[in-house]
């Protein structure tokens, strides 16, 4: 599952963030996204673990 | 503002936030602050047209990245503190007649995602010791906004309850060179009594000691004390279970039964909390389809939960209870 997210900042200074799901997105979700004004970032999957 | 008082008698912090007094209220509606923000229409929490899950500070927090200073001097007697830490909403969907386990189990695996990255983001901040997940559903919890969203509080500090079980954990450990929760769930699954479900995963149980009659902890089966530890296949059983255990509530008595959903997972202080197992607890508030059980003398003032039932019945109830969609 691919994550992906946009960090932005409201007016009044909060931190707001948009998590995004490529894989099923509707095409309204997809270009909404697209359109925010910041860095996509990738989210980090979390791998299989390895500590235990 | 918010600060934080200690009470010596109690030896824990407690938190004043009094601009909360004037937080939204059960807005009409056609105004509903967690919807997008749609062309023309009022503008909401999220200034987007659309969007999937949205996480961001809140309006009101207890807690602030950057807190104003106490307004009140500390004393030796009564310390006090600026109330350092976040509070964040999570919108789970922007559809606002949406409840969590009647999500797609998609987008309910979508949610997990988002959790533990807010975990790992939270945790990661150096003034965070513990990132505590949750939700509040229904009025009777005291909600006052029904769209359906959790919230996540990053304390400076291990809140009493998570610092309590750590200590009993490791404390059992101690005492018998053994995991308490290993010992939990090995009890559990010999006896059978109090299962309600399980996957590969997740051991889903009205617990021996349950507070309140439907209480139903959902425990991590492998030795995982947080989000951040658990792998694909881990996060998507839990998001299962989350939508297996919510439906039974829901089919229970064919009602969106409220609750308080939360997350226990080890602090971020940095230490070793190898003894301690991640869980989720819910607390539905009603012990019939029409009888709320209240926390009133006994729990409030002593601290001791009187249950009405027994976890053996209940769970039993659970556990035959059919989900809305299997």
């Amino acid at each position: 599952m691919d994550v992906v997210k946009k960090t932005t900042t409201k007016d009044d200074g909060r931190a707001l963030y948009y998590y995004h799901f490529p894989a099923t997105a509707s095409e309204e979700e997809a270009k909404v996204f697209e359109a925010i004004d910041a860095e996509v970032e990738i989210v980090e999957r979390c791998e299989e673990t390895t500590n235990v | 503002m918010s600060e934080l008082r200690w009470n010596p008698t109690l030896d824990e912090w407690v938190v004043t936030a009094t601009h909360r007094q004037d937080r939204t209220f059960f807005p009409p509606p056609d105004y509903d602050p967690l919807a997008p923000t749609k062309p023309g229409g009022f503008p909401t929490e999220i200034p987007a047209s659309a969007y999937e899950i949205v996480v961001f500070e809140n309006k009101f927090p207890s807690f602030r990245p950057e807190p104003p200073e106490p307004s009140v001097e500390g004393s030796m007697l009564y310390p006090v503190r600026p109330a350092s830490g976040v509070c964040e909403v999570v919108c789970y969907t922007s559809a606002a007649e949406a409840e969590l386990a009647l999500m797609d189990p998609s987008k309910l695996r979508e949610l997990v995602r988002v959790w533990a990255d807010r975990f790992k983001a939270l945790g990661s901040r150096p003034y965070v010791d513990y990132v505590y997940i949750f939700e509040n559903k229904g009025k009777e919890i005291g909600v006052t906004l029904p769209h359906p969203h959790g919230q996540i509080y990053a304390y400076p500090f291990v809140p009493p309850i998570p610092a309590k079980e750590v200590a009993a954990a490791r404390g059992y450990t101690a005492r018998t060179g053994r995991n308490l929760y290993d010992d939990i769930i090995e009890r559990e699954t010999r006896d059978g009594h109090r299962i309600v479900w399980r996957n590969a995963s997740f051991v889903c149980v009205v617990p021996f000691y349950a507070r309140y009659p439907y209480e139903v902890h959902i425990i991590a089966t492998k030795p995982h004390a947080s989000l951040s530890q658990m792998g694909i296949s881990e996060l998507n059983d839990l998001a299962e279970a989350l939508r297996v255990i919510g439906q039974k509530y829901i089919a229970l008595w064919n009602k969106s039964l409220p609750y308080i959903m939360l997350m226990h997972q080890a602090p971020t202080t940095g230490a070793d909390y190898d003894e301690y197992r991640f869980h989720v607890e819910f607390y539905p508030p009603y012990r019939t389809p029409d009888k709320l059980k209240y926390l009133a003398g006994s729990e409030a003032g002593a601290g001791v939960f009187i249950n009405d039932t027994h976890a053996e019945d209940t769970a039993k109830i659970l556990r035959d209870t059919d989900p809305l969609q299997s």
